[in-house]
Order: C-alpha cells, then sequence, then structure tokens
C-alpha cells in the first residue's frame, strides 16, 4: 500500500462527511486492534455466520470470525456470506470514495457480493480528490503482468430506476460501513 | 399528429424529475467552476478526436498487451456479428449485459435472440423494459416512463406470482432474480463511458454495481465501445469523471467506477465500433457531436423531451443530441421527424458538460435534411416565396389587414378556427394583425426626424410580430428612446431570416438577412425589441454567411440591454419611480436567456426602474411553447408548454408577465385571454414607457 502524508484532520471530516452523505457508515477507531473490536462487534450485529475477506484484508478479521471466513474466488462463496470484509488501499474525500488497486477477482467479488460491505481504511490514506491518486491507479493499471484493474466505491449500491424513488442495495451492497482508523482522533479520545 | 402523443402521467413524472434534477445538479457542483471543467472537457475531447485513429491503435496495443482480445467494427451487423461469434465460440446461451447505449444503437439483443443466444438485462431500468418489450426512454433512467404499478405488473408477468406495488419490493426483487441466474450465465457484456489509450483501459460507470457484477463473475467477458470513448491519459477520464456524475444524476460521485485494463482472470474482447462515426469526424461542423459522454443532462433540462418523453422523441437515442448522432449512426431519414420536435430554445447547450451547441447543430441539420429528403411544400413557399421576398411579404401582411373586419372580433383577435384546425388555436387565443404598421404609426407620429437629439441617432429594429401585430410594442420603446434624446432612424420592415435559416432554408435567410444588414449597416446602434432578430443578425446571420468580421454583435442589442449598459441613469430621469403594489412576475425568453444571456439585464432594468419587484416564478427559463413555426408543426406541446408556463405565472399571484420576446408575448397572453386569466402580459419597452414623467410622454 502507498502511504502519503497523513492526511490533515480537514480532509479526514470532509472525508467522513461525503462518504455519509453517499450513504455509507464511517466508524472511526484508534488503532488496528480498535479497527477490529469495532468490525467484530459490526459483524456479531449483523449476526452473520460467514464473511467472505480477500487476502489483503485478512489482518482485521476478528479472531472469532476466523473460523467462518470464506474467501472471494467462487463468486458463490462471496455471495452467500452477509458481509464482505475489505481493504481500502485510499480515500477520497472530495467525493467519500474508497479506492481499491484490484489484484483478483476475488477482491471484486467480496467488494461486490455480500449484502453489507465492510471496509477498512487508514486516515493516513485520504486524499483530497481523485487527481491525487491517479499516480498510484495509473501505476497499478500500467503492469500488463498484473490483474490491473481499479474499484472506486461510493455508497452503497444504488438505483433510482422506479419513478426516480432512490433504492439502496439494488445489485451490490446494501450497506457499506467504512472502518476509520485514525491514530490522531485515537489520541485526543 | 394526434394529441394522444403525450402521456399526463409521464409529463407530471419528467417535470418532477427534471425539477429534482436540477436541485441536486446545483449541490453536486458546489465548488466546482462547471464552465471551466466542460471547456476543458470540450478541448480534452477536441484534442482526442483530432487524434481519434491513433490513439485507437494505442489503446489497442495496450489493451492487448494486458491479454485483451480487441476487434474492429465498421458497422452495428459487424459488431453485433463479432459479439456473436465471441459467445458461440464460449458455448455461451445466455448474456448478462450492463447497460449500454451502443449496444441498443446496433439493435443488439435483437441480433442475438435471433442467433438464440439470449441476452438478460441486469440494469433495473433497463431489464424492466427488455421484459416489456420496449426501448430505454431515457439514456441514463431507461423505465422513467413506466410506473411502480407497471413494473409489479410486469415483474408479476415473468415470476407467475402476484408481486406488491412498492418500490423496495420490487428492488429486491431484481436482486434475487439476478442472483439466482449470474452464476450460471457463461459471459458478461459491458459498454464503456470512456476508453484510456495509455493504459487500455474500459471505465465503466454503475450506481447499482450490476456492471462489476456482470464485469466480474461471468467467465467470458466482452465490451462494446464507440471509438469517440478514447481518451489519451487517465488524467483526461479523471476530468471526464469529475463531470459526469454530477452533471448526469447530480450526484458527486457515482457508487461504482471501475478502470479494466488487464483481462484478469477471464478472456475479454473489445469491440471497437465505428457506425459512421468516422464521417461526423471527418465534418467539421458536426464534430463536436462526438464530444458527448452521454450524461443526458440536454435531456434532462429539454422541454419538449419534457412534454413528450423518449418514445416519441427519440429514435434509438433521444432529444436534441439523440437527434445528431441518429442522422449518422442511424440515417438521415430516421432523424427527420427528431429534428422537428427541437424547439430551438438552446437551454441544453448550458448544460452540455462538452459544450456541444446541440440546437445550432439540430438548424444544421435541418438545412440537410431538406436538401437531402425533401421539405413540405408550405415551408417552402412560407420561407423562400414570401419571407425571402419583402415585397410579398409586405403584400401577404396588408391582404390580412384588409380582410381584417372578416377575420377578427371586435377584441383583435382571430375568430376561432373552425374543426380540423381547432388544435391551432384551441389553447392560445390568435391575434388578428393591427390595423395600422408599426413603421406607418411611427412614420405619422413625429417621433423620428429630430436632427438635434443630444444622445445621437439610433436604428431601430422591431421585427416582423411587432411591425404587423403589436406596433404599440413599438411605439413605447420609441417613445423611451425620444425621452431619453435619441433621434430614431427606422430599419427597414423586413425579416430578419431567422425563420428561414431555423427550419433549415438557408438560402433564403441569408437572402433576407444580407438585404436588412445592407440597409442597417452604417447605423451606430441598432436596438431590437426582438431576441430572436437580435440573435439572428447578431449572431446566427453572421455565421450563416462567414460575416465575423464585422463585429456586428456589439452594435446590434437588445433593448432591455441597451438600456442596462447605457441608459440607467438616463432612465433614473425620464421614468417616474412609483411602489407597484401589484407583484409583477418575468418570464425568461430563451433566446434572450440561452443565447444573448441577457435576462440579468432586464431584471435589472425592470426593478431598479420601475419599482417593480420580480416575483419568480418556477421553471421561468424554460419555453413557452411558441418557438416560431414549432408551434404550427406541434400544437400538442406547444399547448402543453403553455399550460405549464401559465401554471407558473398563476402560482405567482403576479398581475403582470414582464417578457423581451413577441413571440412569448403572442403565445402567453393568447393563453391567458383562452383561460380567462386577467394578467397583463407586458414587453419590458412597454412597462418603461408607462412610466415616462408626464413631462416626456
Amino acid at each position: 500500500m502507498v502511504r502519503g502524508k497523513r492526511a490533515g484532520a480537514g480532509l479526514v471530516k470532509l472525508f467522513r462527511e461525503r462518504a455519509e452523505a453517499a450513504g455509507a457508515e464511517v466508524r472511526t477507531s484508534a488503532t488496528p486492534a480498535a479497527a477490529r473490536t469495532a468490525i467484530a462487534s459490526i459483524l456479531e450485529e449483523l449476526g452473520a455466520q460467514t464473511i467472505a475477506s480477500a487476502a489483503d484484508a485478512k489482518a482485521f478479521v476478528p479472531a472469532k470470525f476466523r473460523a467462518r471466513l470464506v474467501r472471494g474466488d467462487k463468486a458463490e462463496d462471496s455471495a452467500s456470506a452477509e458481509a464482505g470484509l475489505v481493504l481500502a488501499h485510499f480515500g477520497i474525500a472530495e467525493t467519500g470514495t474508497l479506492v481499491h488497486l484490484d489484484r483478483s477477482d476475488a477482491g471484486k467479488n467480496v467488494w461486490t457480493l455480500p449484502p453489507v460491505c465492510v471496509a477498512v481504511l487508514e486516515a493516513c490514506a485520504i486524499v483530497g480528490r481523485l487527481e491525487d491518486v491517479l499516480p498510484a491507479i495509473t501505476k497499478h493499471l500500467a503492469s500488463p503482468s498484473g490483474f490491473g484493474q481499479v474499484s472506486l466505491v461510493t455508497g452503497p449500491s444504488r438505483t433510482a430506476d422506479i419513478e426516480n424513488v432512490l433504492s439502496i442495495g439494488v445489485h451490490g451492497p446494501g450497506r457499506l460501513v467504512i472502518v476509520l482508523i485514525d491514530t490522531i482522533i485515537g489520541k485526543k479520545a | 399528429m394526434s394529441r394522444s402523443r403525450i402521456d399526463p402521467h409521464l409529463k407530471s413524472v419528467l417535470a418532477e424529475f427534471s425539477r429534482n434534477y436540477l436541485v441536486k445538479r446545483r449541490n453536486a457542483l458546489m465548488g466546482q467552476n462547471f464552465e471551466e471543467l466542460r471547456t476543458l472537457l470540450a478541448e480534452m475531447k477536441d484534442a482526442s478526436l483530432e487524434r481519434n485513429a491513433e490513439l485507437l491503435d494505442r489503446f489497442e496495443a495496450e489493451a492487448r498487451r494486458r491479454g485483451n482480445e480487441v476487434l474492429r467494427a465498421r458497422d452495428g451487423d459487424e459488431a453485433n456479428r463479432l459479439i456473436a461469434d465471441v459467445l458461440g465460440r464460449n458455448g455461451a446461451a445466455k448474456v448478462a449485459k450492463s447497460k449500454s447505449m451502443v449496444g441498443e444503437e446496433t439493435h443488439l439483443n435483437d441480433f442475438l435472440s435471433r442467433r438464440g443466444i439470449e441476452p438478460r438485462e441486469t440494469d433495473l431500468g433497463e431489464w424492466i423494459v427488455q421484459l416489456e418489450a420496449e426501448a430505454p426512454t431515457h439514456m441514463v433512467m431507461p423505465a422513467i416512463h413506466l410506473t411502480r404499478a407497471d413494473v409489479a405488473r410486469i415483474f408479476a408477468r415473468r415470476l407467475g406470482r402476484p408481486v406488491p406495488e412498492e418500490i423496495p419490493a420490487l428492488v429486491r426483487i431484481a436482486r434475487e432474480e439476478l442472483r439466482r441466474e449470474i452464476f450460471t450465465i457463461a459471459a458478461g457484456f459491458i459498454g464503456a463511458n470512456a476508453l484510456v489509450a495509455e493504459n487500455g483501459a474500459v471505465i465503466l460507470v454503475t450506481n447499482e454495481g450490476n456492471g462489476r457484477l456482470v464485469s466480474t463473475v461471468p467467465p467470458v467477458q466482452v465490451v462494446l465501445a464507440s471509438i469517440e470513448k478514447v481518451v489519451p491519459t487517465m488524467a483526461d477520464a479523471a476530468l471526464l469523471l469529475r463531470l459526469l456524475p454530477r452533471n448526469a444524476t447530480g450526484q458527486v460521485f457515482t457508487s461504482y467506477v471501475s478502470f479494466i485494463a488487464g483481462a484478469g482472470d477471464h478472456p475479454r474482447t473489445i469491440i471497437l465500433l465505428d457506425n459512421h462515426r468516422s464521417e461526423i469526424l471527418a465534418d467539421p461542423v458536426f464534430r463536436q457531436v462526438l464530444r458527448c459522454i452521454k450524461c443526458s443532462a440536454c435531456l434532462n433540462v429539454c422541454p419538449a423531451y419534457k412534454v413528450l418523453g423518449g418514445k416519441e422523441f427519440a429514435h434509438v437515442y433521444m432529444g436534441g443530441i439523440g437527434t445528431l448522432l441518429t442522422a449518422w449512426v442511424h440515417g438521415l431519414k430516421e432523424s427527420k421527424a427528431m429534428a422537428g420536435l427541437c424547439l430551438g430554445c438552446h437551454r441544453c447547450e448550458d448544460y452540455c458538460a462538452a459544450k456541444i451547441k446541440i440546437a445550432d447543430l439540430v438548424i444544421a441539420l435541418r438545412e440537410r435534411i431538406n436538401e437531402q429528403t425533401g421539405s413540405p411544400l408550405w415551408k417552402r413557399l412560407a420561407f423562400e416565396g414570401v419571407l425571402a421576398r419583402p415585397p410579398v411579404h409586405r403584400a401577404a401582411f396588408r391582404a390580412a389587414r384588409v380582410g381584417r373586419p372578416l377575420l377578427s372580433g371586435k377584441d383583435g383577435y382571430l375568430r376561432r378556427l373552425p374543426f380540423p384546425f381547432r388544435k391551432y388555436d384551441r389553447f392560445r387565443a390568435v391575434p388578428a394583425p393591427a390595423k395600422k404598421t408599426f413603421s406607418k404609426l411611427f412614420n405619422k407620429s413625429g417621433l423620428g426626424g429630430d436632427q438635434t437629439a443630444s444622445r445621437g441617432r439610433i436604428t431601430i429594429f422591431v421585427g416582423c410580430l411587432v411591425e404587423h401585430f403589436y406596433p404599440e410594442i413599438g411605439m413605447d420603446a420609441a417613445r423611451v428612446l425620444k425621452a431619453l434624446g435619441y433621434g430614431i432612424d427606422l430599419a427597414p420592415a423586413a425579416c430578419c431570416g431567422f425563420p428561414s435559416a431555423n427550419g433549415g432554408f438557408p438560402r433564403s435567410a441569408r437572402k433576407s438577412y444580407e438585404k436588412l444588414m445592407e440597409a442597417i449597416r452604417a447605423s451606430e446602434t441598432v436596438v431590437t425589441l426582438c431576441p430572436t432578430c437580435t440573435t439572428m443578425l447578431g449572431h446566427a446571420g453572421p455565421d450563416l454567411v462567414g460575416d465575423e468580421a464585422a463585429g456586428l454583435a456589439d452594435k446590434i442589442i437588445s433593448f432591455a440591454e441597451f438600456m442596462e449598459r447605457k441608459e440607467k441613469k438616463g432612465l433614473a430621469r425620464v421614468l417616474s419611480k412609483r411602489p407597484e403594489p401589484n407583484a409583477l412576475t418575468y418570464h425568461e425568453s430563451c433566446h434572450h436567456k440561452y443565447y444573448l444571456k441577457a435576462v440579468e439585464a432586464t431584471r435589472s432594468v425592470l426593478e431598479t426602474a420601475t419599482g417593480f419587484k420580480i416575483k419568480d416564478m418556477i421553471e421561468t427559463a424554460t419555453c413557452c411553447g411558441f418557438a416560431g413555426s414549432f408551434s404550427a408543426d406541434h400544437p400538442e406541446v406547444s399547448e402543453a408548454l403553455l399550460a405549464e408556463k401559465i401554471e407558473a405565472i398563476k402560482e405567482t399571484g403576479a398581475g403582470t408577465v414582464a417578457l423581451d420576446c413577441p413571440g412569448c408575448l403572442l403565445q402567453i397572453r393568447g393563453g391567458c385571454r383562452r383561460q380567462g386569466l386577467a394578467v397583463e402580459v407586458r414587453h419590458t419597452a412597454q412597462l418603461l414607457a408607462e412610466r415616462l414623467n408626464k413631462r416626456n410622454s
């Protein structure tokens, strides 16, 4: 994961506002360990029996869910999980967007198929605008040998196709919960 | 054309949609400089189109390097065949599709069905219209014409069980049904919002996430993209993404944006479709059509689309931009009816993300349509036989004045038209020609001929409607100018050429325009009372004859703008400002707003000079439905737009409607009269003249 300078408090605040405006839920944790605890409680609230996770979010799987983990390789498995646990590589403050440098279809499945998507984002990975993260995206897409795909996800799946009324969760997750690891806020608290 | 072309339910859905869209869009563009961004986008797209062939080669090479297959298709049939071949080769009996307007353009679903391959639309709206065996009626909202009850009925038929008429339940069904099928479907098909040359990436933008499902789950992948989608770099793509969601749906960003460069775990075939786009590229006038990023903003603000919807105002593509695309990808003939539905209000041009001169281009297209497919006899007669020949034109009106007692009642309006012409005046009383023309009244009045005018001389050009129907507006304008100290010269009472140009008869337009310009070229300032004439004389006419060097736009100026720029102090001197007890509302005439950008001038003049406080009506900048010959070609659309305008006027409770265009005045005043609505409809010049001091009037 590419890390820039830690995002200023202003950016983190803006990210949070914009993500929430797009329909995402944002929970802040001070440390990775606290994030794991927060994730555990989110999954417990859901009563999740199985969760799907790709390799890059492995470190955030709460201990008690390790036995109930499916990997995303098989789309059906991801689809049958109650939640997907993923790691976002960047956040874009201006639009409340999560950026994932896809490395396999499995990763994309976990982001897309379960009804709830729990995404971990470190505050230091928040940038201001899409343009600020373009070098990393471009680099990821450049390699002819790599998987070469990138996903930008903003809020849950939505449609307004019937009578222009907004509905959530049509084909992708109906809930997007962002667990934001923000060490500075953690210290203040 | 029958009245049933307008579906009242759809009309109200679209009206609400358009209003919501404007609010959401404004919020989404907060903090963005739309003008600057769209200028950059237009420049970027122009530069990309300039080197389209080179960029396509680069895209192809980069996409291949990453394991994709890239094929080129000359036309829709070839694209369909290539797609069917890929699917057939991989044994796919069914293909899951993400929404693609280009797939609609090639009629891919029909083609695949005939080949025994079942297309399965996954975008909710697109799936609904597929189940109903219809075509999308909006580029972003395919099923906007259907209600939740319609959708419940369609789903019930599909599932063979009753379905609740509730949107969340319907959305859940769409999810469950796709989930049931998607894991067994061998192939996925997507369109592309952009192609990036530098890395061979396909960019896919969806809100529902169906694009992600379709582009990830099925083992075989097909992409269909038209050639103008290619942009050089990721930075260019980022610019496009900054505008697309904001302008399309009023979202700051779309839920899912995928960059798909590497083939990943699946073989992927990308088909690049030309389908006559190379011809558009080679056309210096129409090339800018290919800047379009399919945001649909033009549809969302189009008054005619709002009334008719995307079944009537469409071939496959909809609205004004759709008319232009249709002319090439489906043929000039197919675009003919659509070209007639453009009001020429130019509103879309203010909203276009790529600064495409949509309405101007539709006018240019009408010319080609007339040349190549013929034009109605009555129009040829009107434009070439009458308007372009001032003596014939004058004689026609003279005859009408002679026949006036027969034609009109005492109130100055024409008698009701008999069946089958009722549709033309049912909604709007039509004025009879005035007893005396403006020229005649003016020449008799002694308002001209003052050689010692303190403020110099000014030429006034009133336009046909004032000359023949509303001479009092011309007289009022002259009185105000005279009071301000100007000596007044009259421009000849001839047609400016706009109606011909607008109808696609550039030869007669040029003739009228040049003749008139000859007469007024020497004038220092020409004040006009009709924004449409002003548009013609200052902008469209010079473009038509390649007369840009003349700098005419600066000296031909609407009455309101002239007052705002030159005579604010003067007006304060000659007008008595009195507090107005009645509220006044202001109708923004299309050419005055979207072409001349002059409505702020009127607002400022009205508020500072008259003491009126303007109470805005909703959608004040939406066409009243007159639009010249449009109201004769499409009376039912004209009627619907006028009804909305009058409703908006009523809601303000204003006793007076101000406006700057005699055409709008004819329409709105005639409509109010039919409805028995006691509202004064006045030209800005009249409102000023009413307030001339005693000693000046």
